[in-house]
């Protein structure tokens, strides 16, 4: 073979690696997969390393180093984002023309969407609606990605608004508002969709969503079972719903069914907070206004009183590990008394429980005290960059429609969008529907609604109200520092 | 019994209890894919009427022939330009030698090693800026960037073992580098290209967080990143969960069990040597 | 030519430890070496430049797709960005509070944690599994075991964190052998259990890994010399002196392999964790990957999570090089 040579007594070869190979195996450690049994290109992940003097650690971390700096570059990471193109005239007519209409919804809204999908596109033909749902807790985080996209849709669901207006994600409705009207409707329906000039503070100024039903929450409950530790009538105040829980456990039943996988422990939470704390107050604080911070008296409070009833044994075994559905599965097989909610899940009570459950809005402190109820505008937003946006106006405003109420009461069981002074859609006699649709419209009446803590930020649930929720059920963490972890989340989170 | 049978059987015995201990959970799956839908099976245990059907609807919702047209594509778009790249670079470097060759093989280092979250931030904005997020290239030309590394390295290895001598005798009868290469060399490279590329062909598939960061809509993700919505979506139907998840893993498995002398061949190369 | 070689070249002493062991032994004199070479590197100079341009393309879409990014990785690195507006600079902060948060410094101790699931119980079950299916591991039940060992590779991480999910859960089959077996004390929901939900989550991680260490290591063995196991019989030596002298030593390169894989998985771990806990209860299992990913795109915490994105690629880095040495130093 050319190039080979003996020395001592064996036949040697220089190889292009410049290493010494003899009968087929290196001397030099360097691994060559025929010449050496090895795991293929496996073994040769850091051929070098044994050729070579320098450590591989300092050469390899030179190596990253010296990469990154040249590549790193100057310059600030910041949004290169295309002017986008100056938005439409403002036309409150349906164009004949054919035209697809992208809509991101979550996939708990699934069936409601559908619906209002399918009903639109019957009345106008013209328009194709595409539907497409993402994952419901994951939706808020991924909003603002999608709308700042280079195909954002027309329309997207947005349980928060977060900093969108602020980057200036989300198309401004007031010329939409005056041209359809919408600010006849109750200043308190739209108020969480509305951001003010400095584009964070949420709660008055420019509109940028429209909703497609309202949430409210509020206390169901099993009539047999409650009627069984002796509950006449709805508990008038905090202390007499605590005695209730108290005499369901007492009895061997789950006082109150709640899931906390995903951190749902926290409707029962806010609703002690909304009593417990100035209400304006922790408002401002969702709304994201300046100087607004958790740290209250009453939200420490209602932490120390969840805490209690978690020792207290009321909620079900293993919360932690249940989910929504879960729960509301077991809720209807007849476990628990208490069952804290909301009215999307309403109408499937009413089919599946029939006579057998009832609703009361969580009491306040004092009997004569204002009732208060997390409630939230179900909103959908029109991305900046949408090319359909007086067609996506006219879909919002749809939604207030007749059709589109039945639709959104029957199937969901929200409060339906559009004016109190509309004809209401039909609910059985009697049902959690109905008694929801009073509550509403006293509340709104009353001005008693709040927003959901879990709107504050995009990120505040995810980060901190599910965890902290989470330790603060198994004991694991204190009110006070349960308070302290969300209020520094949501102030990294807003840059404060 | 003497020492060796003792030694079969226990041999035997504990082959057969970590075979059983690795088929456990996707056993599991299957009990559970095969209960009445909404129902929350216990444990392990065959139901009493096995609900074939639930596989059909998983492969409904999950939409599979949109998941599996889509998962192909991206394979058909990583796996030859990842190979051609690998060859091509495998070759300058194990045949052609280089300068620098150092300096080359820890910046290819570097990739190797570093996770995958410490290039996914500025990817999502680099993606976005190119206009591609939410396209099937968001995937597609990162993967092939990121199987470089290991890509390279592997065609070296098998460019190095390959004799000069070859090369020499194709440039004494006037062949240049590239047609050596084209009519020499890569032939000579088949089998390690094969095997290449069903580890890439794997690991293209099994994508995940590349998926879910940088495409939203499922039907362009692959299978791995279409079976995290699934999950999304149907979490708390345990039945259709695990009906979709097996439709989902099915493919790759199939491909496995087809191919699976050559994958582990692929992994193991050169034990047969020893 | 020999009789120069023969000779011990006086330099051969002074030349420090030249990585080839022909000159370390003193068979070739280094500097005889680099004669070769160089007259070798004037003979293909002009192939030098052109391995250049076959090497291009490759660099060129590695480096648009993996180091750019990684650069700007550290870049980002260095601002408090939301990922949409504009971006401040913020010097060392985001690195300071990686390392002072308590947060984040716990998803790197439960990387760690993570470790002795997915690297020291794959490779101490595998080696002891190799010992002992050594023999048996032939012919067409071999096949089909290694088929079998090997699916957890296959499967993707994903469907596996399903399928571990539903095994943990109240009604899954772990509870449901504990009950078999009369524990019933013990059944619990596994994920969501402060004390056990990382150790359940690094068993999925066993798992995955077990099965390619068992086979590489088998494949390994077969390359062992089976003369060195008789020679050891005939001196007396039992199976466990057997494994400690002869089969930990020849598997020293499959071990390093199988260390340095397990290693890189278990501290990038996401796919595993974001499927089945999403890093809780709590956040006890919160690994740096989920952690980054929900900084950056949960949170709009872009700097934050690019800095522990930086020092975690350092973390993988000192553990994985150094590794690398112990297993290749050693080496003939």
């Amino acid at each position: 073979m050319a190039g080979s040579r003996v020395w001592g007594g064996r036949r040697w070869r220089l190889t292009p690696g410049l290493l010494l190979v003899h009968d087929g195996r290196t001397l030099s450690g360097f691994e060559t997969p025929t010449a050496r049994p090895d795991i293929g290109g496996l073994m040769n992940r850091f051929p070098f390393a044994h050729a070579y003097s320098v450590s591989p650690k300092v050469s390899a971390t030179a190596g990253l180093l010296l990469t990154c700096l040249i590549l790193g570059g100057c310059g600030t990471p910041g949004s290169d984002q295309p002017e986008a193109d100056p938005p439409p005239e403002v036309s409150t007519e349906l164009s004949s023309d054919e035209v697809t209409l992208e809509v991101v919804a979550g996939s708990c809204d699934e069936a409601l969407m559908q619906a209002l999908a399918d009903a639109f596109m019957e009345e106008n033909p013209q328009v194709t609606i595409d539907l497409t749902l993402d994952d419901c807790t994951q939706l808020p985080a991924n909003a603002p990605r999608l709308m700042a996209s280079d195909d954002p849709p027309d329309l997207i669901r947005l349980s928060t608004l977060g900093t969108a207006v602020e980057d200036d994600l989300l198309t401004n409705l007031d010329p939409y508002a005056d041209a359809y009207g919408w600010d006849q409707l109750p200043a308190t329906q739209l108020e969480q969709l509305r951001v003010s000039d400095d584009g964070r503070t949420r709660g008055s100024g420019s509109l940028y969503g429209m909703p497609f039903g309202f949430g409210l929450t509020g206390v169901y409950y099993n009539k047999d079972k409650a009627a069984a530790i002796g509950m006449n009538e709805p508990p008038g105040t905090v202390e007499e719903f605590e005695a209730l829980l108290a005499a369901s456990e007492a009895a061997g039943e789950t006082a109150l069914m709640a899931s906390n996988q995903d951190g749902l422990v926290a409707y029962a939470y806010q609703g002690l907070a909304n009593q417990f704390a100035d209400r304006d107050a922790l408002g401002q604080w969702i709304y994201t206004a300046a100087d607004a911070t958790f740290d209250m008296d009453g939200t420490r409070q209602a932490a120390e009183d969840i805490q209690r009833w978690a020792e207290e044994g009321y909620f079900p075994d293993g919360v932690n590990a249940l989910n929504q559905d879960q729960v509301l599965g077991q809720f209807i097989e007849g476990e628990g008394v208490f069952y804290y909610s909301g009215n999307w899940r309403a109408a499937t009570l009413d089919e599946q429980m029939a006579d057998n459950v009832g609703f009361f809005l969580m009491p306040p402190t004092d009997a004569r005290g204002p009732q208060v109820a997390m409630s939230a505008p179900a909103g959908m937003g029109i991305p900046r960059r949408s090319d359909q946006i007086n067609t996506a106006a006219f879909f919002l405003h749809w939604l207030q429609s007749d059709t589109a109420r039945s639709l959104e009461v029957q199937i969901s069981g929200l409060a339906p969008a559009g004016s109190p002074n509309q004809p209401t859609p039909e609910v059985a006699p009697g049902s959690v529907s109905e008694a929801l649709l009073h509550a509403w419209n006293d509340l709104n009446e009353s001005d008693g609604l709040i927003a959901f803590l879990a709107d504050a930020t995009p990120g505040i649930n995810t980060s901190a109200l599910i965890p902290e929720m989470q330790l603060l059920v198994e004991g694991k963490t204190s009110p006070e520092e349960f308070v302290s972890a969300v209020q520094d989340a949501y102030a990294q989170e807003l840059g404060s | 019994m003497s020492p060796v049978r003792v030694s079969r059987l226990t041999g035997i015995t504990v082959l057969v209890a970590v075979m059983a201990f690795t088929m456990l959970p996707l056993v599991s799956l299957l009990s559970a894919a095969l209960h009445p839908q909404g129902s929350v099976p216990t444990g392990v245990a065959w139901p009493h009427d096995p609900q074939w059907g639930n596989f059909v609807d998983a492969w409904n919702a999950a939409n599979m022939l949109t998941l599996l047209k889509s998962s192909t594509l991206i394979v058909l778009g990583v796996v030859p330009a990842a190979l051609l790249l690998s060859a091509l670079a495998g070759y300058g470097l194990g045949q052609l030698r280089i300068h620098g060759e150092t300096l080359v093989l820890l910046v290819l280092l570097v990739g190797l090693t570093s996770p995958l979250e410490a290039k996914i931030i500025p990817l999502y904005y680099q993606l976005r800026d190119m206009g591609l997020l939410n396209t099937r290239w968001a995937i597609i030309l990162p993967l092939i960037g990121l199987f470089m590394p290991f890509g390279v390295i592997w065609m070296r290895a098998h460019f190095l073992t390959v004799p000069r001598e070859l090369s020499d005798a194709a440039k004494v009868d006037g062949a240049g580098t590239w047609r050596a290469f084209r009519h020499i060399h890569l032939p000579l490279a088949k089998p390690v290209l094969a095997s290449l590329a069903l580890l890439l062909f794997l690991w293209t598939w099994n994508q995940f967080l590349l998926a879910i960061v940088l495409v939203d809509d499922p039907a362009k993700r692959t299978m791995a990143g279409a079976l995290g919505y699934f999950q999304g979506q149907y979490g708390t139907d345990i039945v259709l969960l695990s009906a979709g998840a097996l439709v989902i893993m099915a493919p790759t498995v199939l491909v496995f069990l087809l191919l699976q002398r050559h994958f582990i061949r692929a992994l193991l190369q050169g034990a047969i040597k020893g | 030519m020999s009789s120069a070689l023969d000779r011990r070249h006086p330099d051969r002493a002074a030349a420090s430890p030249d990585g080839n062991p022909a000159v370390d032994q003193g068979l070739v004199p280094p500097w005889r070496l680099r004669r070769h070479a160089a007259a070798r590197r004037a003979s293909t100079g002009r192939s030098r430049w052109s391995g250049w341009l076959y090497m291009m393309p490759a660099l060129l879409v590695y480096g648009v797709f993996v180091l750019v990014p990684m650069g700007r990785t550290v870049q980002y690195s260095f601002y408090d960005w939301d990922g949409v507006g504009p971006a401040t600079s913020v010097g060392f902060d985001n690195y300071r509070r990686v390392f002072t948060d308590p947060e984040l410094i716990s998803t790197i101790v439960h990387a760690f944690e993570l470790l002795g699931f997915f690297t020291v119980i794959p490779i101490v079950v595998g080696l002891v599994v190799s010992s002992l299916v050594r023999e048996v591991a032939t012919g067409r039940f071999g096949t089909v075991a290694r088929t079998t060992l090997f699916l957890p590779q296959i499967v993707p991480l994903v469907a596996a964190a399903i399928a571990w999910s539903w095994m943990y859960s109240s009604q899954g089959l772990v509870n449901q052998t504990l009950s078999l077996v009369g524990l019933d004390g013990l059944t619990r929901p596994w994920l969501s259990d402060f004390t056990w939900a990382l150790p359940a989550v690094g068993l999925i991680g066993s798992w995955v890994m077990t099965g390619l260490c068992t086979v590489l290591f088998l494949s390994g063995m077969a390359k062992i010399d089976r003369s060195l196991y008789e020679a050891a019989r005939v001196d007396g030596a039992g199976p466990i002196r057997e494994f400690f002298a002869i089969t930990l030593p020849g598997l020293r390169q499959e071990i390093g392999v199988c260390v340095m894989i397990t290693i890189i998985a278990a501290l990038a771990s996401f796919d595993v964790i974001y499927a089945s806990t999403q890093g809780g209860p709590g956040r006890a299992t919160l690994v740096p990957g989920v952690a980054i990913f929900r900084l950056a795109f949960t949170e709009h915490q872009v700097g934050l999570a690019s800095a522990l994105a930086i020092v975690l690629t350092l973390l993988v880095l000192a553990c994985v090089l150094p590794i690398q040495r112990l297993v290749a130093e050693k080496n003939p």
